[in-house]
Protein backbone atom coordinates (compact mmCIF):
# COMPACT_ATOMS: atom_id res chain seq x y z
CA UNK A 1 0.00 0.00 0.00
CA UNK A 2 2.94 2.57 0.61
CA UNK A 3 4.21 1.89 -3.18
CA UNK A 4 0.68 2.49 -4.29
CA UNK A 5 0.56 6.03 -2.34
CA UNK A 6 3.63 6.77 -3.48
CA UNK A 7 3.00 5.80 -6.85
CA UNK A 8 -0.07 8.23 -6.83
CA UNK A 9 1.82 10.81 -5.43
CA UNK A 10 4.33 11.13 -8.02
CA UNK A 11 1.88 10.94 -10.73
CA UNK A 12 0.16 13.98 -9.19
CA UNK A 13 3.27 15.83 -8.62
CA UNK A 14 4.51 15.25 -12.45
CA UNK A 15 1.68 14.71 -14.40
CA UNK A 16 -1.40 16.50 -13.14
CA UNK A 17 0.61 19.45 -12.23
CA UNK A 18 0.16 20.00 -8.56
CA UNK A 19 3.07 22.61 -8.08
CA UNK A 20 1.17 24.60 -10.75
CA UNK A 21 -2.21 24.89 -8.55
CA UNK A 22 0.48 25.98 -6.01
CA UNK A 23 1.66 28.61 -7.55
CA UNK A 24 -2.02 29.61 -8.64
CA UNK A 25 -2.78 29.51 -4.95
CA UNK A 26 0.34 31.39 -4.03
CA UNK A 27 -0.91 34.46 -6.55
CA UNK A 28 -5.00 34.03 -5.43
CA UNK A 29 -3.42 34.69 -1.82
CA UNK A 30 -1.03 37.75 -2.97
CA UNK A 31 -4.45 39.05 -4.45
CA UNK A 32 -6.23 38.92 -1.46
CA UNK A 33 -3.52 40.23 0.99
CA UNK A 34 -3.03 43.48 -1.49
CA UNK A 35 -6.89 44.24 -1.70
CA UNK A 36 -7.02 43.55 2.12
CA UNK A 37 -4.36 45.72 2.58
CA UNK A 38 -5.66 48.67 0.22
CA UNK A 39 -9.04 48.29 2.60
CA UNK A 40 -6.55 48.11 5.63
CA UNK A 41 -5.22 51.37 4.79
CA UNK A 42 -7.80 53.57 4.08
CA UNK A 43 -8.29 52.95 7.39
CA UNK A 44 -12.29 52.88 7.24
CA UNK A 45 -12.80 49.03 7.54
CA UNK A 46 -9.80 48.02 9.59
CA UNK A 47 -9.27 44.43 9.56
CA UNK A 48 -10.47 42.55 13.18
CA UNK A 49 -9.13 38.92 13.79
CA UNK A 50 -10.36 36.08 11.62
CA UNK A 51 -11.91 38.99 9.08
CA UNK A 52 -8.72 38.04 6.50
CA UNK A 53 -8.48 34.24 7.48
CA UNK A 54 -12.21 33.53 7.10
CA UNK A 55 -13.46 34.55 3.86
CA UNK A 56 -9.64 34.10 2.49
CA UNK A 57 -10.38 30.50 3.54
CA UNK A 58 -13.81 30.11 2.77
CA UNK A 59 -13.38 31.66 -1.15
CA UNK A 60 -9.86 29.61 -2.05
CA UNK A 61 -11.33 26.44 -0.53
CA UNK A 62 -13.55 26.66 -3.78
CA UNK A 63 -9.72 25.87 -5.54
CA UNK A 64 -9.34 23.57 -3.62
CA UNK A 65 -12.14 21.67 -4.06
CA UNK A 66 -12.47 21.91 -7.86
CA UNK A 67 -9.01 20.63 -8.40
CA UNK A 68 -8.82 18.23 -5.70
CA UNK A 69 -12.10 16.36 -7.71
CA UNK A 70 -9.74 17.03 -11.08
CA UNK A 71 -6.65 15.21 -9.61
CA UNK A 72 -8.70 11.78 -8.33
CA UNK A 73 -11.01 12.25 -12.09
CA UNK A 74 -7.89 12.29 -14.13
CA UNK A 75 -6.19 9.21 -11.59
CA UNK A 76 -9.33 6.91 -12.64
CA UNK A 77 -11.21 8.17 -15.36
CA UNK A 78 -8.02 9.35 -17.37
CA UNK A 79 -5.74 6.35 -16.53
CA UNK A 80 -8.68 4.27 -18.44
CA UNK A 81 -8.32 6.82 -21.24
CA UNK A 82 -4.84 6.51 -21.85
CA UNK A 83 -4.64 2.62 -21.35
CA UNK A 84 -2.53 2.55 -18.23
CA UNK A 85 -5.28 1.74 -15.60
CA UNK A 86 -5.10 -1.78 -17.69
CA UNK A 87 -1.28 -2.32 -17.42
CA UNK A 88 -2.30 -1.44 -13.22
CA UNK A 89 -4.96 -4.23 -13.12
CA UNK A 90 -2.31 -6.67 -14.68
CA UNK A 91 -0.09 -6.47 -11.71
CA UNK A 92 -0.65 -8.36 -8.55
CA UNK A 93 -2.14 -6.05 -6.61
CA UNK A 94 -5.71 -6.05 -4.99
CA UNK A 95 -7.89 -4.05 -7.43
CA UNK A 96 -9.23 -2.42 -3.90
CA UNK A 97 -6.31 -1.45 -2.90
CA UNK A 98 -5.41 0.34 -6.17
CA UNK A 99 -8.59 2.18 -5.98
CA UNK A 100 -8.45 3.23 -2.14
CA UNK A 101 -4.87 3.97 -2.57
CA UNK A 102 -5.98 6.88 -5.39
CA UNK A 103 -8.92 7.89 -3.16
CA UNK A 104 -6.62 8.35 -0.35
CA UNK A 105 -3.82 9.98 -1.90
CA UNK A 106 -6.53 12.61 -3.12
CA UNK A 107 -7.86 12.91 0.38
CA UNK A 108 -4.13 13.80 1.94
CA UNK A 109 -3.29 16.34 -0.70
CA UNK A 110 -6.90 18.14 -0.05
CA UNK A 111 -6.73 18.04 3.53
CA UNK A 112 -3.29 19.26 3.37
CA UNK A 113 -3.84 22.32 0.79
CA UNK A 114 -6.48 23.26 3.08
CA UNK A 115 -4.28 23.07 6.09
CA UNK A 116 -1.62 25.29 4.16
CA UNK A 117 -4.03 27.33 3.26
CA UNK A 118 -5.21 28.12 6.17
CA UNK A 119 -1.15 28.54 7.94
CA UNK A 120 -0.83 30.81 4.85
CA UNK A 121 -3.21 33.08 5.82
CA UNK A 122 -2.60 33.33 9.20
CA UNK A 123 1.11 33.87 8.57
CA UNK A 124 -0.38 37.14 6.39
CA UNK A 125 -3.17 37.79 8.92
CA UNK A 126 -0.64 38.42 11.66
CA UNK A 127 2.20 40.03 9.93
CA UNK A 128 0.06 42.50 7.93
CA UNK A 129 -3.49 42.64 10.25
CA UNK A 130 -3.63 41.78 13.31
CA UNK A 131 -0.34 41.15 14.97
CA UNK A 132 -0.36 40.79 18.58
CA UNK A 133 -3.99 39.99 18.82
CA UNK A 134 -4.42 36.60 20.83
CA UNK A 135 -2.61 34.58 18.48
CA UNK A 136 -2.97 31.29 19.74
CA UNK A 137 -6.64 32.01 19.62
CA UNK A 138 -6.91 32.59 16.42
CA UNK A 139 -4.72 29.23 15.32
CA UNK A 140 -7.65 27.56 17.15
CA UNK A 141 -10.70 29.29 15.46
CA UNK A 142 -8.68 28.90 11.93
CA UNK A 143 -8.45 25.21 12.22
CA UNK A 144 -11.85 24.52 13.22
CA UNK A 145 -13.00 27.00 10.11
CA UNK A 146 -10.35 24.71 8.20
CA UNK A 147 -12.02 21.41 9.38
CA UNK A 148 -15.45 22.69 8.82
CA UNK A 149 -14.40 22.53 5.14
CA UNK A 150 -13.78 18.93 4.89
CA UNK A 151 -16.79 17.07 5.05
CA UNK A 152 -18.07 19.01 1.36
CA UNK A 153 -14.35 17.57 0.45
CA UNK A 154 -15.17 13.83 1.15
CA UNK A 155 -18.09 14.22 -0.21
CA UNK A 156 -17.04 15.33 -3.49
CA UNK A 157 -13.96 13.52 -4.01
CA UNK A 158 -15.84 10.47 -3.06
CA UNK A 159 -18.85 11.41 -5.69
CA UNK A 160 -15.92 12.29 -8.60
CA UNK A 161 -14.17 8.57 -7.12
CA UNK A 162 -17.72 6.81 -8.14
CA UNK A 163 -18.50 8.52 -11.34
CA UNK A 164 -15.29 8.44 -13.11
CA UNK A 165 -15.24 4.66 -11.74
CA UNK A 166 -18.84 4.24 -13.51
CA UNK A 167 -18.43 6.01 -16.80
CA UNK A 168 -14.49 6.01 -17.05
CA UNK A 169 -14.71 9.36 -18.70
CA UNK A 170 -13.06 12.45 -17.66
CA UNK A 171 -15.39 15.07 -19.06
CA UNK A 172 -18.47 13.27 -17.89
CA UNK A 173 -16.97 12.97 -14.40
CA UNK A 174 -16.42 16.40 -14.25
CA UNK A 175 -19.73 17.50 -15.39
CA UNK A 176 -21.96 15.24 -13.49
CA UNK A 177 -19.69 16.05 -10.11
CA UNK A 178 -19.62 19.83 -10.95
CA UNK A 179 -23.57 20.01 -11.51
CA UNK A 180 -24.12 19.85 -7.50
CA UNK A 181 -21.36 21.59 -6.53
CA UNK A 182 -22.61 24.80 -8.86
CA UNK A 183 -26.33 24.86 -8.82
CA UNK A 184 -26.25 22.48 -5.32
CA UNK A 185 -27.47 26.00 -3.61
CA UNK A 186 -30.33 26.29 -5.94
CA UNK A 187 -31.36 23.17 -5.73
CA UNK A 188 -30.87 23.22 -2.06
CA UNK A 189 -33.11 26.63 -2.00
CA UNK A 190 -36.38 25.41 -4.32
CA UNK A 191 -36.07 22.07 -2.24
CA UNK A 192 -36.54 24.06 0.98
CA UNK A 193 -40.15 24.40 0.02
CA UNK A 194 -40.36 20.80 0.73
CA UNK A 195 -40.41 19.68 4.34
CA UNK A 196 -38.08 16.48 3.54
CA UNK A 197 -35.30 18.85 1.90
CA UNK A 198 -33.06 18.16 5.52
CA UNK A 199 -32.64 14.36 3.50
CA UNK A 200 -30.98 16.02 0.84
CA UNK A 201 -27.64 15.62 1.27
CA UNK A 202 -26.75 19.12 -1.01
CA UNK A 203 -28.38 21.05 1.95
CA UNK A 204 -25.51 19.61 4.68
CA UNK A 205 -22.48 20.12 2.28
CA UNK A 206 -22.13 23.79 3.75
CA UNK A 207 -21.34 22.83 7.55
CA UNK A 208 -20.12 26.04 8.24
CA UNK A 209 -22.44 28.52 6.94
CA UNK A 210 -25.38 25.93 8.79
CA UNK A 211 -24.02 25.44 12.11
CA UNK A 212 -21.42 28.06 12.79
CA UNK A 213 -22.36 30.89 10.24
CA UNK A 214 -25.34 32.91 9.80
CA UNK A 215 -27.02 30.51 7.18
CA UNK A 216 -30.95 30.08 7.85
CA UNK A 217 -31.42 27.03 9.83
CA UNK A 218 -29.56 24.11 10.06
CA UNK A 219 -30.91 21.00 8.41
CA UNK A 220 -30.35 18.71 11.26
CA UNK A 221 -30.32 19.31 15.34
CA UNK A 222 -26.39 19.03 15.30
CA UNK A 223 -23.54 18.92 13.36
CA UNK A 224 -22.64 15.53 14.23
CA UNK A 225 -25.64 14.21 12.37
CA UNK A 226 -24.83 16.44 9.65
CA UNK A 227 -21.52 15.25 9.41
CA UNK A 228 -23.06 11.68 9.70
CA UNK A 229 -25.21 12.40 7.28
CA UNK A 230 -22.79 13.82 4.81
CA UNK A 231 -19.87 10.63 5.60
CA UNK A 232 -23.08 7.76 4.99
CA UNK A 233 -23.38 9.07 1.51
CA UNK A 234 -19.23 9.01 1.21
CA UNK A 235 -19.07 5.75 2.38
CA UNK A 236 -21.53 4.59 -0.19
CA UNK A 237 -20.18 5.84 -3.12
CA UNK A 238 -16.88 4.61 -2.44
CA UNK A 239 -18.60 0.41 -1.69
CA UNK A 240 -20.47 1.34 -4.98
CA UNK A 241 -17.56 2.40 -6.71
CA UNK A 242 -15.31 -0.87 -5.29
CA UNK A 243 -18.07 -3.31 -6.49
CA UNK A 244 -17.92 -1.98 -9.83
CA UNK A 245 -14.16 -1.70 -10.16
CA UNK A 246 -13.63 -5.17 -8.68
CA UNK A 247 -15.88 -6.75 -11.06
CA UNK A 248 -16.68 -4.71 -14.23
CA UNK A 249 -14.40 -5.80 -17.21
CA UNK A 250 -11.83 -3.85 -18.49
CA UNK A 251 -12.12 -3.89 -22.21
CA UNK B 1 1.10 -28.29 -7.66
CA UNK B 2 1.17 -31.16 -10.38
CA UNK B 3 3.37 -32.09 -12.91
CA UNK B 4 1.39 -30.43 -15.38
CA UNK B 5 1.77 -27.00 -14.73
CA UNK B 6 5.44 -27.55 -14.67
CA UNK B 7 5.84 -28.16 -17.68
CA UNK B 8 2.98 -26.31 -18.69
CA UNK B 9 2.96 -22.51 -17.23
CA UNK B 10 0.16 -20.95 -18.99
CA UNK B 11 -3.15 -23.21 -19.15
CA UNK B 12 -5.91 -22.34 -21.06
CA UNK B 13 -9.43 -24.76 -20.37
CA UNK B 14 -12.89 -24.31 -22.10
CA UNK B 15 -12.91 -20.48 -21.91
CA UNK B 16 -16.20 -18.80 -23.00
CA UNK B 17 -17.12 -15.23 -23.64
CA UNK B 18 -20.11 -13.86 -24.03
CA UNK B 19 -20.58 -10.09 -25.08
CA UNK B 20 -23.47 -8.43 -25.25
CA UNK B 21 -25.22 -11.69 -25.75
CA UNK B 22 -22.58 -12.43 -28.86
CA UNK B 23 -20.12 -15.29 -28.09
CA UNK B 24 -17.07 -13.72 -28.61
CA UNK B 25 -14.56 -16.70 -27.02
CA UNK B 26 -16.69 -20.19 -27.47
CA UNK B 27 -14.77 -23.37 -25.70
CA UNK B 28 -10.86 -21.84 -26.14
CA UNK B 29 -8.24 -24.17 -25.04
CA UNK B 30 -4.93 -24.30 -25.34
CA UNK B 31 -1.44 -24.84 -23.32
CA UNK B 32 2.06 -23.31 -23.71
CA UNK B 33 5.26 -25.48 -22.81
CA UNK B 34 7.60 -23.90 -20.49
CA UNK B 35 10.27 -21.62 -22.47
CA UNK B 36 9.15 -22.13 -25.95
CA UNK B 37 8.03 -18.76 -27.84
CA UNK B 38 4.07 -19.32 -29.14
CA UNK B 39 2.42 -17.11 -31.99
CA UNK B 40 -1.06 -16.56 -31.34
CA UNK B 41 -2.68 -15.78 -34.99
CA UNK B 42 -6.21 -15.42 -36.29
CA UNK B 43 -8.68 -12.77 -38.44
CA UNK B 44 -9.52 -9.58 -37.32
CA UNK B 45 -11.93 -9.66 -34.25
CA UNK B 46 -11.24 -13.31 -34.15
CA UNK B 47 -10.63 -12.80 -30.10
CA UNK B 48 -6.81 -12.98 -29.60
CA UNK B 49 -6.82 -9.69 -27.92
CA UNK B 50 -10.07 -10.77 -25.44
CA UNK B 51 -8.56 -13.79 -24.65
CA UNK B 52 -5.19 -11.93 -23.48
CA UNK B 53 -7.56 -9.73 -21.36
CA UNK B 54 -8.87 -12.45 -19.90
CA UNK B 55 -5.46 -14.36 -19.34
CA UNK B 56 -4.82 -11.13 -17.35
CA UNK B 57 -7.75 -10.63 -15.77
CA UNK B 58 -8.64 -7.69 -17.37
CA UNK B 59 -12.21 -9.35 -18.89
CA UNK B 60 -13.57 -12.31 -16.27
CA UNK B 61 -14.61 -15.71 -18.38
CA UNK B 62 -18.25 -16.77 -18.42
CA UNK B 63 -16.85 -19.79 -18.59
CA UNK B 64 -13.31 -22.55 -18.22
CA UNK B 65 -10.44 -21.77 -15.91
CA UNK B 66 -6.81 -20.03 -16.89
CA UNK B 67 -3.62 -21.51 -15.01
CA UNK B 68 -0.74 -19.73 -14.57
CA UNK B 69 2.40 -21.13 -12.96
CA UNK B 70 0.00 -23.63 -11.29
CA UNK B 71 -2.74 -20.78 -9.51
CA UNK B 72 -5.86 -19.87 -11.21
CA UNK B 73 -6.35 -16.28 -12.34
CA UNK B 74 -9.97 -16.54 -10.24
CA UNK B 75 -8.87 -18.05 -7.07
CA UNK B 76 -5.87 -17.73 -6.59
CA UNK B 77 -5.47 -13.67 -8.81
CA UNK B 78 -2.30 -11.99 -7.29
CA UNK B 79 -0.46 -15.13 -7.36
CA UNK B 80 -1.40 -15.93 -10.94
CA UNK B 81 -0.63 -12.53 -11.87
CA UNK B 82 2.90 -12.48 -10.23
CA UNK B 83 4.04 -15.08 -13.06
CA UNK B 84 2.58 -13.10 -15.62
CA UNK B 85 3.84 -10.17 -17.85
CA UNK B 86 1.33 -8.71 -20.56
CA UNK B 87 0.91 -5.53 -23.00
CA UNK B 88 -2.49 -5.21 -24.21
CA UNK B 89 -2.49 -3.70 -26.98
CA UNK B 90 -0.42 -0.71 -26.25
CA UNK B 91 2.46 -0.43 -23.83
CA UNK B 92 0.30 1.67 -21.50
CA UNK B 93 2.88 3.91 -20.12
CA UNK B 94 3.01 6.95 -18.01
CA UNK B 95 3.93 9.78 -21.08
CA UNK B 96 4.59 12.31 -18.27
CA UNK B 97 7.19 10.68 -16.45
CA UNK B 98 10.55 8.91 -17.24
CA UNK B 99 11.68 5.59 -18.76
CA UNK B 100 13.07 4.97 -14.86
CA UNK B 101 10.23 6.28 -13.10
CA UNK B 102 7.77 4.26 -15.47
CA UNK B 103 9.42 1.29 -13.92
CA UNK B 104 9.35 2.57 -10.36
CA UNK B 105 6.13 2.38 -10.93
CA UNK B 106 5.68 -0.38 -12.04
CA UNK B 107 8.05 -2.00 -9.23
CA UNK B 108 5.93 -0.88 -6.23
CA UNK B 109 2.43 -2.37 -8.29
CA UNK B 110 4.77 -6.20 -7.87
CA UNK B 111 4.63 -8.79 -5.03
CA UNK B 112 8.40 -8.82 -4.27
CA UNK B 113 10.43 -6.21 -3.97
CA UNK B 114 12.18 -4.86 -7.07
CA UNK B 115 15.61 -3.24 -6.26
CA UNK B 116 17.67 -0.58 -8.83
CA UNK B 117 19.84 -3.21 -10.22
CA UNK B 118 16.80 -4.95 -11.48
CA UNK B 119 15.31 -2.18 -13.20
CA UNK B 120 19.58 -1.28 -14.69
CA UNK B 121 19.14 -4.98 -15.97
CA UNK B 122 16.13 -4.51 -17.97
CA UNK B 123 16.80 -1.08 -18.97
CA UNK B 124 20.42 -2.67 -20.40
CA UNK B 125 18.17 -5.91 -22.11
CA UNK B 126 15.86 -3.35 -24.13
CA UNK B 127 18.85 -1.53 -24.68
CA UNK B 128 17.51 2.29 -23.71
CA UNK B 129 19.82 3.04 -21.31
CA UNK B 130 20.58 6.39 -23.37
CA UNK B 131 17.14 7.64 -22.91
CA UNK B 132 16.05 6.34 -19.46
CA UNK B 133 16.07 9.63 -17.98
CA UNK B 134 13.55 11.29 -20.62
CA UNK B 135 10.03 11.57 -20.66
CA UNK B 136 8.30 8.95 -22.23
CA UNK B 137 6.54 11.69 -24.56
CA UNK B 138 9.68 11.76 -25.99
CA UNK B 139 10.16 8.36 -26.81
CA UNK B 140 10.06 7.47 -30.61
CA UNK B 141 7.57 4.33 -31.16
CA UNK B 142 9.78 1.59 -31.31
CA UNK B 143 11.31 2.84 -27.93
CA UNK B 144 7.84 2.78 -25.73
CA UNK B 145 7.30 -0.28 -27.08
CA UNK B 146 10.85 -2.01 -25.60
CA UNK B 147 10.28 0.12 -22.53
CA UNK B 148 7.35 -1.32 -22.24
CA UNK B 149 8.26 -5.40 -22.70
CA UNK B 150 11.02 -3.62 -19.84
CA UNK B 151 8.24 -3.17 -17.19
CA UNK B 152 6.33 -6.06 -17.84
CA UNK B 153 9.68 -8.49 -17.48
CA UNK B 154 11.09 -6.69 -14.22
CA UNK B 155 9.42 -9.00 -12.43
CA UNK B 156 10.73 -12.14 -13.64
CA UNK B 157 7.34 -13.33 -15.16
CA UNK B 158 7.11 -16.79 -16.25
CA UNK B 159 4.72 -15.99 -18.87
CA UNK B 160 5.55 -13.32 -21.28
CA UNK B 161 2.19 -11.99 -23.30
CA UNK B 162 2.83 -9.42 -26.19
CA UNK B 163 -0.47 -8.23 -27.99
CA UNK B 164 0.88 -7.31 -31.81
CA UNK B 165 4.61 -6.23 -30.48
CA UNK B 166 6.09 -5.38 -33.28
CA UNK B 167 2.86 -2.98 -34.79
CA UNK B 168 4.54 0.38 -35.97
CA UNK B 169 8.12 -0.63 -35.29
CA UNK B 170 10.96 -0.64 -38.63
CA UNK B 171 12.68 -3.74 -39.38
CA UNK B 172 15.78 -2.49 -37.37
CA UNK B 173 13.28 -2.27 -34.49
CA UNK B 174 11.74 -6.30 -35.39
CA UNK B 175 14.94 -7.69 -35.56
CA UNK B 176 16.03 -6.24 -31.89
CA UNK B 177 12.70 -7.54 -30.37
CA UNK B 178 13.34 -10.86 -31.96
CA UNK B 179 16.48 -11.45 -30.29
CA UNK B 180 15.21 -9.89 -26.99
CA UNK B 181 12.19 -12.09 -27.02
CA UNK B 182 14.72 -15.48 -27.84
CA UNK B 183 16.92 -14.88 -25.47
CA UNK B 184 14.62 -14.29 -23.07
CA UNK B 185 13.07 -17.65 -24.25
CA UNK B 186 16.32 -19.09 -24.01
CA UNK B 187 18.20 -17.79 -21.06
CA UNK B 188 15.43 -17.08 -18.71
CA UNK B 189 13.13 -19.80 -19.60
CA UNK B 190 10.47 -17.49 -19.82
CA UNK B 191 7.34 -18.39 -22.05
CA UNK B 192 6.37 -16.35 -24.72
CA UNK B 193 2.52 -16.10 -26.29
CA UNK B 194 2.72 -13.37 -28.77
CA UNK B 195 -0.25 -12.59 -31.09
CA UNK B 196 0.50 -11.16 -34.68
CA UNK B 197 -0.77 -10.43 -38.57
CA UNK B 198 2.77 -10.81 -39.60
CA UNK B 199 3.02 -14.12 -40.47
CA UNK B 200 6.52 -14.65 -42.21
CA UNK B 201 7.37 -12.75 -38.42
CA UNK B 202 5.74 -15.27 -36.42
CA UNK B 203 7.60 -18.14 -38.70
CA UNK B 204 11.01 -16.41 -37.81
CA UNK B 205 10.12 -15.76 -34.19
CA UNK B 206 7.99 -18.80 -32.79
CA UNK B 207 8.56 -22.35 -31.80
CA UNK B 208 4.74 -22.88 -32.36
CA UNK B 209 1.33 -20.87 -33.38
CA UNK B 210 -1.67 -21.01 -31.92
CA UNK B 211 -4.13 -20.34 -34.95
CA UNK B 212 -7.90 -18.98 -33.76
CA UNK B 213 -10.88 -18.30 -35.69
CA UNK B 214 -14.19 -17.13 -33.94
CA UNK B 215 -13.00 -17.23 -29.99
CA UNK B 216 -11.71 -20.80 -30.68
CA UNK B 217 -8.44 -22.61 -31.52
CA UNK B 218 -8.34 -24.54 -35.07
CA UNK B 219 -5.21 -25.53 -34.39
CA UNK B 220 -1.26 -25.76 -33.65
CA UNK B 221 1.64 -25.22 -36.13
CA UNK B 222 5.09 -26.35 -35.47
CA UNK B 223 7.31 -23.52 -36.97
CA UNK B 224 10.36 -25.91 -36.92
CA UNK B 225 11.53 -28.30 -39.57
CA UNK B 226 11.36 -31.54 -37.75
CA UNK B 227 9.33 -34.38 -37.38
CA UNK B 228 5.65 -34.79 -39.30
CA UNK B 229 5.91 -31.10 -40.21
CA UNK B 230 8.49 -31.70 -42.73
CA UNK B 231 5.93 -32.79 -44.75
CA UNK B 232 4.16 -29.75 -45.18
CA UNK B 233 6.27 -28.25 -47.61
CA UNK B 234 5.43 -25.86 -50.73
CA UNK B 235 7.95 -25.92 -53.47
CA UNK B 236 8.83 -22.78 -55.54
CA UNK B 237 10.98 -23.06 -58.95
CA UNK B 238 11.68 -21.07 -61.54
CA UNK B 239 12.42 -23.58 -64.79
CA UNK B 240 11.98 -23.56 -69.01
CA UNK B 241 10.41 -24.47 -71.06
CA UNK B 242 7.69 -23.94 -68.66
CA UNK B 243 5.02 -26.66 -70.24
CA UNK B 244 7.30 -29.62 -69.90
CA UNK B 245 8.19 -28.57 -66.30
CA UNK B 246 4.48 -28.66 -65.13
CA UNK B 247 4.15 -32.31 -66.68
CA UNK B 248 7.27 -33.31 -64.86
CA UNK B 249 5.95 -31.91 -62.00
CA UNK B 250 2.38 -33.18 -61.85
CA UNK B 251 3.77 -36.32 -60.61
CA UNK B 252 4.44 -35.00 -58.00
CA UNK B 253 1.22 -32.90 -57.29
CA UNK B 254 -0.21 -30.64 -57.44
CA UNK B 255 1.48 -27.44 -59.85
CA UNK B 256 0.29 -24.01 -59.63
CA UNK B 257 1.26 -21.67 -62.35
CA UNK B 258 2.13 -17.93 -60.77
CA UNK B 259 3.64 -16.74 -63.48
CA UNK B 260 7.16 -16.61 -62.68
CA UNK B 261 7.02 -19.53 -60.54
CA UNK B 262 5.69 -22.90 -60.34
CA UNK B 263 4.40 -23.77 -57.36
CA UNK B 264 4.26 -27.58 -55.46
CA UNK B 265 2.09 -28.06 -52.72
CA UNK B 266 2.38 -30.67 -49.62
CA UNK B 267 5.85 -32.26 -50.51
CA UNK B 268 8.25 -33.46 -47.91
CA UNK B 269 11.86 -32.40 -47.16
CA UNK B 270 12.85 -35.68 -48.47
CA UNK B 271 11.55 -35.69 -51.94
CA UNK B 272 13.00 -32.78 -52.50
CA UNK B 273 16.28 -34.23 -54.25
CA UNK B 274 13.88 -36.42 -56.00
CA UNK B 275 12.07 -33.56 -57.77
CA UNK B 276 14.91 -31.97 -58.69
CA UNK B 277 16.64 -35.38 -60.50
CA UNK B 278 13.16 -35.53 -62.21
CA UNK B 279 14.03 -31.89 -63.69
CA UNK B 280 17.26 -32.44 -64.71
CA UNK B 281 16.53 -36.14 -66.23
CA UNK B 282 14.02 -34.26 -68.27
CA UNK B 283 16.62 -31.56 -69.66
CA UNK B 284 14.64 -28.69 -68.26
CA UNK B 285 16.83 -25.49 -66.71
CA UNK B 286 16.25 -24.58 -63.24
CA UNK B 287 16.84 -20.97 -62.65
CA UNK B 288 15.19 -21.23 -59.11
CA UNK B 289 14.42 -23.66 -56.23
CA UNK B 290 13.46 -23.11 -53.27
CA UNK B 291 10.62 -24.19 -50.62
CA UNK B 292 8.25 -21.97 -48.45
CA UNK B 293 7.77 -23.03 -45.25
CA UNK B 294 4.01 -24.21 -44.48
CA UNK B 295 2.52 -21.35 -42.26
CA UNK B 296 0.95 -18.73 -44.78
CA UNK B 297 -0.95 -22.28 -46.11
CA UNK B 298 -1.85 -23.86 -43.18
CA UNK B 299 -3.12 -20.52 -41.57
CA UNK B 300 -5.46 -20.08 -44.84
CA UNK B 301 -6.72 -23.66 -45.10
CA UNK B 302 -6.65 -23.55 -41.14
CA UNK B 303 -8.52 -20.03 -40.92
CA UNK B 304 -10.85 -21.33 -44.03
CA UNK B 305 -11.86 -24.40 -43.10
CA UNK B 306 -14.83 -24.08 -41.54
CA UNK B 307 -17.55 -21.49 -41.03
CA UNK B 308 -16.41 -20.47 -45.23
CA UNK B 309 -14.62 -17.64 -45.88
CA UNK B 310 -15.74 -14.53 -44.55
N1 LIG C 1 -16.34 -4.15 -25.65
C1 LIG C 1 -16.81 -4.93 -26.62
N2 LIG C 1 -18.13 -4.98 -26.88
C2 LIG C 1 -18.61 -5.75 -27.84
N3 LIG C 1 -17.85 -6.52 -28.63
C3 LIG C 1 -16.53 -6.52 -28.43
C4 LIG C 1 -15.93 -5.73 -27.42
N4 LIG C 1 -14.60 -5.94 -27.45
C5 LIG C 1 -14.39 -6.81 -28.44
N5 LIG C 1 -15.54 -7.17 -29.03
C6 LIG C 1 -15.68 -8.12 -30.12
O1 LIG C 1 -14.97 -9.27 -29.79
C7 LIG C 1 -14.40 -9.86 -30.94
C8 LIG C 1 -12.96 -10.15 -30.68
O2 LIG C 1 -12.24 -8.94 -30.55
P1 LIG C 1 -10.69 -8.93 -30.27
O3 LIG C 1 -10.28 -7.52 -30.09
O4 LIG C 1 -10.40 -9.88 -29.19
O5 LIG C 1 -10.09 -9.48 -31.62
P2 LIG C 1 -8.59 -9.59 -32.10
O6 LIG C 1 -8.37 -11.00 -32.49
O7 LIG C 1 -7.69 -9.03 -31.09
O8 LIG C 1 -8.61 -8.67 -33.38
P3 LIG C 1 -7.43 -7.81 -34.03
O9 LIG C 1 -6.62 -8.74 -34.83
O10 LIG C 1 -8.17 -6.86 -34.89
O11 LIG C 1 -6.69 -7.14 -32.93
C9 LIG C 1 -14.67 -8.89 -32.08
O12 LIG C 1 -15.73 -9.42 -32.85
C10 LIG C 1 -15.09 -7.63 -31.41
O13 LIG C 1 -16.05 -6.98 -32.20
MG1 LIG D 1 -6.32 -7.39 -31.03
Amino acid sequence: MNGLLQNEWVKAWYGRKIWMFLIAMFVFLILGWAFAAVIHSVGRFSIGPMEFVEPGLVSLNVFINLYTVVLVTTAIAGEYGNGTMKQQLIRPVPREQLLLSKWLITMLIATALIFILTIALLVIDQVYFTSGESFFAMIYEAFILALYQLPRLVFYISLATLMAVLTRSTALTLVITFFPYFFGNIIGAIAMLYDWSHWLVLTHLDVYQNYAGMGGGPPFENIWLSVGFIGIHAVVFLLLAHLIFQYRDVV
Amino acid sequence: MCVNHNDHPLIVEGLNKRISDQAIISNMSFKLERGKIYGFLGPNGSGKTTTIRMIGTLVAADHGEITINGYNTKTNREKALKNLGAIVENPGLFEYLSGEQNLKQFANLGVDAIDQSRINEVVKLVDLEHAIHKKVKAYSLGMKQRLGIAVSILHHPSVLILDEPTNGLDPNGIRQLRNDLQKLAKEDGVTLLVSSHQLSEVEILCDRAIVIKEGSVMGELDMHMTGKNKDELTVVIEAEPKAEAISVLSSFGEVMDTDQYLELTSQTYNTLPKITRALANANISVYAFSYKRRLEDAYFSLTREKGGIK
